[in-house]
């Protein structure tokens, strides 16, 4: 019985803590100008992600990473997360490192791999669909033989951090049920609309027509278990952001005097604050339980922390917009970039019920 | 980080669970599963407190040498989980939990051997003196005054809320000796005779019609100067050491999630009609913060564990198991249709006297229950008194 991190992942933390600290110190300068850039993150900052291994975070051993995905290391990745999310970090560490770097392992497409751990190569997954809506499992974009090759035809919705990519992840349905199909991004009749997200990100709607794709990487059940290293790593970063929220909250009613005191001296703002302290450690330990899940039930407590965080961080979020009063809602304060990171992580892989039902359907 | 119990430590759980197979009567497993209230009555828990004890394992929090097992923290936690995964009886936290500890500590050898062992054989049965009509919340104003006259103490005032008044054998009771100092230094902790002209109890029955909590009046009520714990004006004290004896980790979870999961068999196993999906992300809901809890709990024992002092998450899991508990017990009420709103005015709710359930036993239970429950978010000082010394003690505000 022992939560203690071991002394390489606590070395793990004080690298991630250091680029947080250099890349995103102080102030929001930092955060605006990387979401300024079209791809919505900085360039240099990427680099830097990927020559300390940040991006490997959940990709097996074998193909050069910690394991976070598959045979263990996830308390790297919530690690990790965790610091990335309390700096309020742009960089598409989820969309382009946990869910396609695994993909690409999953699928032991080594070449393609070893350009995205690198940091040269921007590739992300295109599966949501307008009419799936949360459902993970709905595809409508159909992969058809023609000539020597196969094409893509469909339209993909809310491609997250799609707006740069250089590779797209495909989801369609093809000769053999569902297929993952890996396709240049600026192949002939990819249409792509970049557009932002509310958290600043860069994503895009891309239709396919008659796109050739390069290869299939493999069917849809490769996708799952990244799903459920996606909603972890999205449940620790939006605990990190949580943490974030509420220290700067408990900061700032403590300094904050109305009627002659402390906003923080009045019992009803210190209930709230107490409340939104215990939704923080709840929290915390739903994603330790499903970081320490045996690989068997890991995809089901994984769907659960992410729907229980993503619930608790929401609602520490509006408390903490609320306690700031209008300045809460401005978007001079960390306070609003939080909260809408927060709202975009919630609905990483579906919403909250989508979650809670995988979650209590999964055995 | 590791979850994980060490072969030691699984070896002294499959050691617990082979001696709750053998040794828990199922008539005491079904004495607690008809109970809707807290605390179970003597007959239920006196019989399974006389197998711990015979067992060696009834004074597991005590110091060793009252009669304690010198147990790590993870392996109290480890008892307590497989006592209430067994549907163990719970134990009576008046004699067991609070007063015995406290002797243990504060009291004189005399004190020691005079009513230590009478706690463990279950010879005295003890209620506790803490609340009054006009003292809640705020216990430090409390007005039972106690005058020394010779040997002994003249006690009057009035004690409510008094769990079990009608079964005990004595009181341990915060009384003010000292009314011209400030309100917690003029309070001393004084064992009364309940069996004396001075008392008087008045029954209360709660909501669900159950007979748990009493007034009671002291008049002229004497207490032997020699039965009172610690020295004059060190009641405030040793009352504080009780709420600190209780931060040595806590095992709420397990039955709590056992709960969920009796739930989900009833209603969802057996398809009861309108167990939808609604109802089943209810459930799972409650489920994911019974689990968090559970891993707040496991965390707090890892800091024990680690030979530190458990941290400030501590003091949020009473805030948490007893909301969770109604939210619960809530839910068991809407689980069974219109058989939830029955509620059996007998009692006891089991063995050969128990009156037949209409529809299921489950359903019989929900309401009892769900309105004894309301008490947990007030007893042991309220949720808004915990979030008072949260704010306090952990935010700083």
């Amino acid at each position: 019985m022992n939560f203690d991190l071991t002394e390489d992942q606590s070395l793990l933390k004080a690298l991630v803590e250091r680029f947080v600290t250099d890349s995103y110190g102080g102030d929001l300068t930092a955060r605006r100008a990387a979401r300024c850039t079209p791809a919505g993150y900085a360039a240099a900052n990427w680099a830097r992600l990927a020559d300390s291994g940040v991006l490997a975070l959940a990709v097996s051993d074998a193909n050069g990473g910690f394991g976070g995905g598959l045979g263990g290391g996830r308390t790297e990745l919530i690690t990790a997360m965790e610091v990335l999310g309390h700096g309020l970090v742009a960089e598409p560490v989820i969309d382009a490192a946990i869910i396609a770097a695994g993909l690409l392992d999953a699928a032991d497409e080594t070449v393609v791999l070893a350009e995205v751990l690198a940091g040269t190569q921007l590739v992300v997954l295109a599966h949501a669909e307008r009419a799936a809506r949360y459902d993970l499992g709905h595809v409508g974009t159909v992969a058809t033989v023609r000539g020597d090759g196969v094409v893509i035809d469909g339209t993909k919705v809310a491609v997250m951090a799609g707006a740069a990519a250089d590779r797209l992840i495909v989801s369609a349905r093809d000769a053999d049920g569902t297929g993952l199909w890996l396709v240049a991004a600026d192949a002939a009749g990819v249409d792509r609309r970049a557009y932002r997200l509310a958290d600043g990100s860069a994503a895009a709607e891309i239709v396919f027509r008659g796109v050739v794709a390069e290869r299939r990487l493999g069917g849809i059940d490769l996708l799952w278990p990244v799903v459920a290293t996606a909603r972890l790593a999205a449940a620790a970063e939006m605990l990190g952001l949580m943490t974030l929220l509420f220290d700067s909250t408990l900061a700032y009613v403590k300094a904050r005097n109305q009627f002659g005191q402390p906003l923080g001296g009045f019992q009803v703002i210190q209930h709230r604050m107490t409340d939104a302290y215990v939704l923080c450690e709840q929290a915390r330990s739903q994603v330790i339980r499903a970081a320490l899940a045996e690989n068997g039930g890991f995809a089901r407590a994984a769907a659960g922390a992410k729907a229980f965080v993503a619930d608790a961080a929401l609602t520490v979020a509006h408390t903490a917009v609320q306690m700031h009063g209008g300045m809460g809602i401005t978007d001079e304060l960390n306070i609003g970039h939080a909260l809408k990171r927060i709202r975009v992580l919630a609905l990483t892989f579906g919403d909250n019920d989508t979650a809670i039902d995988d979650y209590r359907k999964a055995g | 980080m590791d979850m994980g119990f060490s072969s030691s430590e699984l070896a002294f759980r499959d050691e617990v669970r082979g001696f709750l197979a053998a040794e828990l009567p199922q008539h005491l497993r079904d004495g607690m599963a008809g109970t809707p209230s807290v605390f179970v009555e003597p007959e239920i828990g006196l019989e399974w407190q006389r197998i711990l004890h015979a067992r060696g394992w009834l004074a597991y929090g005590w110091p060793v040498e009252a009669g304690g097992t010198g147990w790590t923290p993870v392996q109290r936690y480890i008892f307590e989980k497989e006592c209430a995964l067994a549907d163990a009886p719970s134990l009576s936290v008046l004699g067991l939990k609070l007063v015995g500890p406290v002797i243990a500590r504060f009291g004189t050898p005399e004190q020691k051997a005079r009513f230590l062992e009478r706690i463990l054989t279950g010879a005295d049965l003890w209620c506790q003196g803490y609340s009054e009509p006009g003292s809640g919340s705020d216990l430090a104003s409390l007005k039972t005054r106690a005058v020394l006259h010779e040997d002994k103490y003249i006690v009057n005032g009035s004690k409510i809320w008094t769990t079990h008044a009608h079964y005990a054998d004595w009181m341990f009771c915060l009384a003010r000796t000292d009314p011209d100092v400030k309100p917690q230094a003029g309070i001393s902790f004084l064992l009364i005779r309940m069996d004396q002209p001075g008392i008087t109890i008045r029954p209360i029955i709660g909501m669900a019609g159950d007979h748990e909590v009493n007034q009671v009046f002291l008049d002229d009520a004497e207490a032997l100067v020699c039965d009172r714990i610690g020295d004059e004006g060190q009641g405030w004290t040793i009352a504080k050491y009780l709420l600190e004896n209780e931060r040595g980790g806590s095992c709420a979870a397990p039955r709590l999630i056992a709960e969920l999961e009796r739930l989900e068999r009833l209603a969802l196993g057996e398809g009861l009609p309108g167990a939808d999906a609604a109802y089943a992300r209810r459930l799972a809901k409650l489920r994911l913060e019974a689990e968090a809890l559970e891993m707040t709990e496991l965390r707090i024992l890892g800091e024990l564990a680690q030979g530190r002092a458990p941290g400030p998450q501590t003091s949020l899991v009473k805030l948490v198991a007893s909301t969770l508990r109604q939210h619960i017990d809530e839910l068991a009420v809407e689980t069974f249709g219109y058989d939830g709103l029955q509620m059996a005015t007998e009692r006891p709710l089991y063995g050969n006297e128990a009156p037949e359930p209409i529809g299921s036993k489950a359903a019989q239970m929900a309401m009892p229950t769900y309105l004894n429950s309301r008490a947990w978010t007030i007893f042991g000082g309220s949720n808004e008194v915990q979030k008072n010394i949260i704010a306090k003690s952990v935010l700083g505000l």
